[in-house]
């Protein structure tokens, strides 16, 4: 584990929470509510991680990208995962030009900041794996040629809650590559009262404007977010309690697998970054715990009888946090 | 009432036959049941849906609870159908207060629960009893075949909920593909109450499930409540004499004699089939003409079959007299051994009621019902690496502290006065923190005890904690000496 930051890198991850603060405030502007969410996909990006968004459609899933996107000037790209979707169409290809006889390379949508797979798992394992080299290497390779994507770089992908015909379970080896699983549920009453205000008032159609988010960082700046996150301190009672908790998940009653290692590692980056938002330059066991469920619900599968009885892995990972022990000497 | 004008072929049929008989009527007279169901039924339940929107378990709840109310509309057809031309369903809608006039209250209370009250709901309904004479009739009648009836119902229930799910998966499969989650969340967010939609939806599917399914019930009761009707009041045999008669009054409508004639010999072949021990062979008394009718009734009647006396016995259950039955059989107590027998089964029975109530006692002892099953957790030996028991806690912890911190070791400071507070939270103050509890939970659970300042010193000594545990961080004197200050009155109080 790091040491204990200095002085320098202090000031640097203060001026970095200040950042990430800011962009958690101009998100706000744009969604009403789901300020979980917020601070999930910020904490993902922070991270340096990709996160799944789960959640009926509608609920300001690619409303939430594109303001993250504009608060940092960032860009972004949506593509809607459909079954006839080939990889090509994600990460570019060689094209002939006829007028100069020579191949050109056209790249992919993936080629951006913030790239948003709407509805993921609509698409077979071989679109969705053309995915996996771009989340892991930050990279991808278009005939024999690796092209380094921009920096920062995230995946925030989407896909719907309800089991229908049609689509493509995402295999446990992707699933693993998400830092974060985050639910969007409905916002609260209040919440769409608000929304509905926001959005209907002097606006014509129901398109969701981003005027009112300003763009407060560069994709530098995010980068150096990055790199905070990465120096926040992580005291190593801290880093056992987060290894604690993943092995917890294997061998588990009511699960047939349990987290990897990946588990403890996104427990950890993910706790640093929620650190960071929280404006602190080390991680106590309450981020690990806060970050939990988000970051192990998506690893973990449940057995056939605890399915049928109505659990889900969040209830596990939760029965899991009432019995681990805090942090010992 | 008249037998002969029954619509159906009248003979006694077991009671599966009999249902049966029901579904056919239902089949054969569909057009006005169900045209009489969608002009009457169907509106009403939509309107009392809608006006119920909100409440989507009590809107089913009523639904099911008025289907006896509904299931009178199907019978009024049938009732009618069974002898006339079936009504329409205006004229069915016209006769409402007809129909609702006889026991409505009684389907909908004694009745409801009852698994036979498609069977006796004619009984209430077409012939009008009321009181004891409705329920004398009504015990007549169910006397038999309620195997079957009981059966008809639970299979009623089990196809209209397999209907329900069918119309449901229907809907989903019909819905179109960019509507389907929609649709299914409908359903899910009913199960959870939110959703007036999803409530609407359900409803108006379980009323498209009883439409289909309710008829039938009404039908199949109709058909045990009239087959029973002809094995008790021997429609059959009615209705063939009477058509006997009508038959001999077309053909030989100037010959009464002849007419009494063919009546006393129809009388007399249906007796004949009717009884066992009839003598086929003796010859039938038939007379001339109406002089001598009396004497060849009583000629016929003073035969054989009817003056036959034969002795039968057999066991059967007869009734306790408890003031003349009072001596015991000679066979069980007219003996020693019957004595022995009977006080070793006392001594049995009075031993076994005492262990009863020993162990009833003993356990109520060790489990008192009136306190909590739920073990009570027990206080953690250790949190966040500190050790919890009091015996190792210095006499002066404040003391110890400022000791330590004097000493330059500010986190064996800090630990001291950490653990120290949450000895003094759990052991005195009572608090419950488990052995998984962060530092945050235990900022939650001291914020439950609503004790402003406790909460507000914990907080700032949580904080120190936290910087000095996980930060590494160098707490300053003044910081030290504002928790020290804070802390003392408390950790110098003796424990009570």
């Amino acid at each position: 584990m790091n040491s204990t930051p200095d002085v320098t890198q202090t000031a640097a991850i203060e001026a970095a929470a200040t950042l990430l603060g800011g962009l958690r405030k101009q998100i706000g502007n744009a969604i009403v509510g789901q300020n979980q969410v917020i601070d999930e996909v910020l904490i993902t990006v922070a991270a340096g991680g990709h996160a799944l968004l789960e959640g009926v459609p509608g609920i300001g899933k690619t409303l939430l990208a594109r303001a993250l996107a504009k608060a940092f000037r960032g860009e972004t790209s949506r593509v809607q995962f459909t079954p006839d979707l080939m990889p090509a169409d994600i990460v570019g290809h060689m094209l002939y030009e006829a007028r100069t006889g020579d191949m050109k390379l056209r790249r992919g949508p993936i080629f951006t900041h913030l790239f948003l797979a709407d509805e993921i798992n609509r698409s077979p394992a071989k679109t969705q794996a053309a995915l996996l080299e771009a989340m892991q290497e930050r990279q991808v390779t278009i005939e024999g040629e690796s092209l380094a994507l921009p920096a920062p770089f995230a995946v925030l992908a989407t896909q719907n809650p309800i089991e229908m015909e049609g689509t493509y379970p995402l295999p446990e080896a992707q699933l693993d590559r998400f830092l974060l699983k985050i639910r969007v549920g409905y916002p609260s009453e209040s919440e769409e009262v608000a929304l509905t205000q926001h959005v209907t008032r002097g606006r014509v159609g129901d398109a969701f404007a981003l005027d009112d988010v300003e763009a407060v960082a560069t994709p530098a700046d995010v980068v150096k977010i990055q790199e905070a996150t990465a120096g926040i301190y992580v005291d190593e009672s801290v880093v056992e309690y987060a290894v604690r908790i993943t092995r917890a998940t294997r061998a588990r009653s009511g699960l047939a697998m349990g987290a990897g290692p990946r588990g403890a590692l996104a427990l950890v980056r993910a706790a640093r970054a929620h650190a960071l938002l929280e404006g602190r330059t080390f991680v106590t066991p309450d981020d690990i715990k806060n970050i939990a469920p988000a970051a192990l619900r998506h690893r973990l599968q449940l057995e056939a009888s605890a399915d049928l009885e109505g659990r889900t892995t969040d209830d596990v990972v939760d029965d899991i946090l009432a019995e681990v022990e805090a942090p010992r000497e | 009432m008249q037998a002969e004008e029954l619509r159906i072929t009248a003979h006694p049929r077991s009671g599966w036959e009999a249902i049966d008989l029901g579904f056919a009527m239902a089949r054969s007279w569909w057009r006005p049941i169900w045209g009489a169901w969608f002009l009457i039924v169907v509106p009403i339940a939509s309107a009392l849906i809608i006006a119920l929107r909100g409440h989507p378990w009590w809107t089913l709840f009523i639904l099911w609870w008025l289907r006896p109310v509904a299931g009178r509309v199907v019978l009024h057809v049938l009732g009618r159908a069974l002898f006339t031309d079936p009504p329409s369903p205006f004229a069915t809608l016209r006769a409402m207060p007809e129909i609702l006039r006889n026991g409505v209250f009684a389907s909908l209370t004694l009745l409801r629960f009852s698994p036979n009250r498609c069977y006796a709901l004619p009984v209430l309904q077409l012939e009008g009893l009321k009181g004891d004479a409705r329920q004398e009739r009504t015990r007549i009648l169910t006397r038999a075949e309620l195997g079957p009836a009981a059966s008809l119902h639970s299979i009623g229930a089990h196809v209209n909920g397999a209907l329900i799910l069918a119309f449901l998966m229907f809907t989903l499969w019909l819905a179109p593909e960019a509507l389907t989650e929609q649709v299914f969340l409908l359903f899910q967010n009913w199960f959870d109450g939110d959703t007036t939609a999803g409530g609407l939806l359900v409803a108006f599917l379980y009323l498209a499930g009883t439409s289909v399914v309710e008829p039938l019930l009404i039908a199949g009761g109709f058909g045990l409540y009239v087959n029973r009707r002809m094995w008790l009041e021997g429609w059959d045999i009615e209705i063939a004499l009477r058509r006997l008669t009508i038959r001999s009054e077309r053909e030989k409508s100037n010959r009464p004699a002849k007419d009494i004639q063919r009546g006393f010999a129809a009388l007399a072949f249906l007796l004949s089939l009717s009884s066992a021990s009839v003598a086929r062979a003796e010859p039938v008394c038939v007379p001339d003409d109406p002089t001598t009718a009396g004497a060849c009734s009583a000629e016929i009647l003073a035969g054989e079959t009817f003056g036959h006396w034969e002795d039968v016995e057999r066991w059967r259950l007869r009734e306790f007299d408890w003031d003349t039955d009072t001596e015991m059989p000679e066979w069980a107590f007219g003996n020693e051994l019957g004595e022995i027998l009977a006080a070793l089964a006392e001594v049995l029975l009075w031993t076994g009621l005492a262990v009863g109530l020993i162990l009833l006692v003993a356990r109520l002892v060790r489990e008192p019902p009136w306190e909590s099953r739920d073990p009570e957790p027990s206080a953690p030996i250790a949190l966040f690496g500190l050790d919890l028991d009091p015996k190792t806690l210095p006499a002066d912890v404040i003391g110890a502290a400022r000791e330590a911190f004097a000493a330059g070791d500010a986190t064996r400071a800090i630990s001291l006065l950490y653990r120290g507070a949450l000895i003094l939270l759990i052991e005195r103050r009572e608090l419950r923190i488990p052995a998984s509890a962060t530092e945050g939970d235990c900022v939650r659970i001291v914020q439950g005890t609503s004790d402003a300042p406790l909460v507000d010193d914990f907080g700032a000594l949580n904080e120190a904690w936290i910087l000095s545990r996980y930060a590494r961080a160098p707490i300053g004197d003044d910081t030290f000496a504002d928790l020290c200050q804070r802390w003392a009155p408390r950790l110098l109080e003796p424990a009570s």
